[in-house]
């Protein structure tokens, strides 16, 4: 890598991480103050276009899009990190364990098939005819198939690391293969699984966007990005911004995750995993 | 006729002086060595030659071929060069080669420039008569080939165009030691026979010596010293000349006398199979045993070295020794004790007993740990667990004895030369007290000044521990420096054992003599 290219990376990493703190900040503000009013109904402020003092206008029952914006994000947050903590905390360990070969990878490695061969959308519609819709239905659909995910990046990773001397020299020492994969092959994967990490939380965004959308994620009064999108739709020649402003905030924290992990990629992965 | 003619040539990347008035001539049917240390700036020059220095790299002085000065010429003119007239071979056939691409394909690819499709073939065709592969099918492809044959497809590759320059950078290197004499052999073959000039670049003075007619010695970007290799190797007058002659001369270890303690390893037929594939109706093929029939025993204090090129079954003999692999077959004893059938807690007590240092001094530690937690890793096999100050006391105590200073224990791998790292190897294994050491391969990536000095730590070491040491090794002249007895293995097995004197003032078996030929001696 050059320099320009590193400055590049760097540059996209700030702003990545920018966008992220930037939707982090309004989710936090949302707990104590938002804008305006976000759950009741007032008929006389129906469809405002932007302005003031509605900076992106209302809805149709007269709610403030940007209040709702805000309270939206943490729930997309929520998801997003809940689901990939279910993924990393299930499919790191799968992928450890995989790595050393035998019955178990090969046991966790066709379970891992097996969900990457269901159709996604179907296995969330199930889980939350079981559960109920909401937050944790929608949690533990997304989750459930970020757990292959990462047992499958963790297994390719660590059974390179598997390889090298270093590794050998740990055996030599007497140290069993979980201390191994504590201690050694964890610490020396950890840039590739942080940059997995971002890249599933940003699928997790439009997961939730989309599970919102054909309405079995978070329920109403409390506001959605995906369910504020869905309800757009309908006012579309009478409001298009109603469809917009929801539609910028899910591009903006996609893309804030994926220039961080980009960046963070350029910044950590040839280092950890190609060079000794 | 001088063919080629270098006139204080510098590079400097990065703001660092590589190059430093290197001023070399090459003449029609001459082979020049140019050898010098890792770093020495030996393989860049090569590549400025041909022009393939990196591309941010700032040149200076001249490089006159015919009359012509390369390092002025543009680039297409040296993409006009290259292969016409200057051909490369490379240390590594392996990735040098195309692995999806037949050989006949490879070489008629670079034949092809300036010819006809069928020209190219025909000419594939002699030029692999030309490097001693006339009975090899073209299309067969490089992972069907030896390490050997692999390396001539390379050759035959450079010779394509008929090249007035052949520069061979490290081009026996990888090789095994008889292949090594084999290729060498052809490479002055070629240069006497199609006149013409060779560089020939290598860290391995005796490899140079054995094919060069004048050598060039460089040091830190500079030539030290370049004359007739004769008088270079017989009466070198620059200091680093001398002192690379002296580390490259070992000398022969005195015999020792025989001592009648209880064995600290011994191996007991040991036979180690793989099993062959399964096919798709369950049937295994054929395997393969890397491993048959070993037995071999080594007393305290004595150090065994175990020769053999590769695929002979060592690396395999060594992982059982270790422990960390089980023989179908015999046993293997470290102070009395055999390995358990299950590796496991319970192996520790005998793990303890026999430590190892592996070869390659960079990837043999975690890159992110600092070195008192790496030299104090195998601590975890005592039984009682140690306090952090007694831990970093017996660190110190183990970095003080292969000739560290303590402070070494707060820093990072990549903070230490490649000696200086297998030093850190060395006092990770010796830290818990072993009985055994096994040094596998483990001085073979050194330069050969580092190596002298490794060679004369493991010495004292085994001498002052009271130790025993099995020494794992391709290189016969490192073998006799070191050992006690010689072991010689050859398709898993030990094909002839005895005192060093022994093996090779008389060698028995004919493999062992072949051995001892084909290794160069200055």
């Amino acid at each position: 890598m050059n320099a320009s290219q590193a400055s590049r990376s760097g540059f996209g990493l700030r702003v990545g991480l920018g966008l992220i703190g930037l939707v982090v900040l309004a989710a936090a503000l949302s707990l104590v103050w938002t804008p305006g009013d976000w759950s009741g109904v007032a008929v006389d402020q129906r469809l405002l276009p932007p302005g003031w003092p509605h900076l992106l206008g209302t809805d149709h029952y007269g709610r403030d899009t940007l209040s709702m914006i805000m309270v939206g994000a943490r729930s997309t947050l929520a998801v997003a990190v809940a689901a990939v903590a279910i993924g990393l905390g299930l499919g790191v360990p799968l992928g450890l364990a995989a790595a050393r070969g035998g019955w178990l990878d090969a046991v966790i490695m066709r379970a891992g098939d097996v969900v990457f061969a269901f159709p996604a959308l179907i296995l969330a519609i199930l889980i939350t005819a079981t559960l109920g819709p909401g937050i944790q239905a929608v949690v533990l659909a997304i989750g459930v198939f970020n757990i292959p995910v990462f047992a499958r990046v963790t297994r390719g990773a660590a059974l390179s690391l598997w390889t090298r001397d270093f590794v050998l020299a740990a055996r030599t020492a007497g140290r069993s293969d979980g201390a191994i994969s504590w201690s050694h092959i964890l610490p020396n994967i950890a840039g590739v699984l942080v940059v997995q990490a971002t890249i599933q939380a940003s699928v997790a965004v439009i997961a939730e966007a989309g599970l919102s959308y054909i309405g079995l994620g978070v329920q109403p009064p409390t506001p959605s990005w995906g369910r504020m999108l869905n309800e757009a739709q309908t006012l579309m020649s009478v409001s298009p911004q109603q469809a917009l402003f929801p539609g910028l905030a899910v591009l903006i924290i996609v893309v804030g995750l994926n220039l961080t992990g980009d960046g963070l990629r350029d910044r950590l992965d040839p280092r950890l995993v190609v060079r000794t | 006729m001088t063919l080629l003619r270098i006139e204080d040539l510098t590079l400097e990347l990065g703001g660092r002086r590589l190059l430093d008035g290197v001023s070399l001539e090459l003449a029609r049917g001459e082979v020049v060595g140019l050898v010098g240390e890792s770093g020495s700036g030996k393989s860049l020059t090569g590549l400025s030659v041909i022009g393939l220095t990196p591309p941010d790299a700032n040149i200076g002085g001249r490089i006159l071929y015919d009359g012509e000065d390369l390092v002025a010429a543009t680039e297409r003119r040296r993409v006009a060069l290259r292969g016409a007239q200057i051909g490369l071979v490379f240390q590594e056939p392996m990735t040098a080669l195309n692995p999806l691409m037949c050989i006949g394909d490879q070489i008629a690819e670079a034949a092809r420039l300036g010819l006809a499709a069928a020209a190219a073939r025909a000419r594939a065709l002699s030029l692999l008569e030309r490097v001693g592969l006339a009975g090899i099918d073209p299309g067969r492809y490089p992972h069907e080939l030896s390490g050997g044959q692999r390396q001539r497809v390379a050759i035959a590759i450079a010779l394509a165009r008929d090249p007035a320059i052949l520069i061979a950078d490290e081009p026996t290197t990888a090789l095994d030691v008889t292949t090594q004499a084999v290729i060498l052999d052809l490479l002055s073959s070629l240069v006497r026979e199609e006149g013409m000039g060779l560089l020939l670049i290598s860290h391995d003075l005796a490899v140079i010596s054995r094919v060069a007619g004048r050598i060039a010695v460089m040091q830190d970007g500079r030539i030290v010293e370049q004359g007739a290799s004769e008088t270079i190797i017989r009466s070198p007058a620059h200091l680093y000349t001398q002192r690379l002659i002296a580390d490259s001369v070992l000398p022969a270890k005195p015999p020792s006398a025989p001592n009648a303690e209880p064995p600290v390893l011994e191996a007991v037929t040991v036979t180690r199979r793989y099993p062959g594939r399964r096919n798709w109706l369950g049937r295994r093929a054929a395997g393969v045993e890397a491993v048959s029939d070993v037995s071999f025993s080594i007393q305290p204090g004595e150090t065994v070295a175990l020769v053999g090129e590769s695929g002979s079954g060592k690396s395999t003999l060594v992982r059982t020794v270790l422990g960390l692999d089980t023989p179908q077959a015999g046993a293997v004893r470290v102070g009395g004790e055999a390995f358990g059938a299950r590796p496991g807690r319970e192996a520790n007590t005998i793990r303890r007993r026999i430590q190892v240092v592996l070869q390659d001094p960079y990837s043999s530690f975690d890159p992110r740990w600092t070195i008192e937690r790496i030299v104090a890793e195998p601590l975890n096999l005592l039984e009682q667990q140690l306090s952090p100050v007694e831990r970093r006391a017996k660190v110190e105590a183990a970095l003080v004895q292969v000739g560290l200073t303590a402070d070494a224990a707060d820093r990072l791998p990549h903070q230490f030369s490649g000696g200086q790292r297998q030093r850190i190897a060395i006092a990770r294994a010796i830290i818990v007290e072993p009985r055994v050491l096994v040094m596998d391969e483990a001085v073979s990536a050194l330069d050969v000044t580092v190596r002298a000095g490794i060679l004369r730590l493991l010495q004292d070491l085994t001498g002052r521990l009271g130790m025993g040491c099995l020494f794992v090794t391709h290189d016969m002249a490192v073998a006799r420096s070191i050992a006690d007895r010689v072991l010689v293995m050859h398709r898993g097995r030990i094909v002839e054992s005895g005192a060093t004197a022994q093996i090779f003032d008389a060698p028995m078996h004919d493999y062992t003599a072949d051995l001892i030929a084909a290794t160069p001696a200055l």
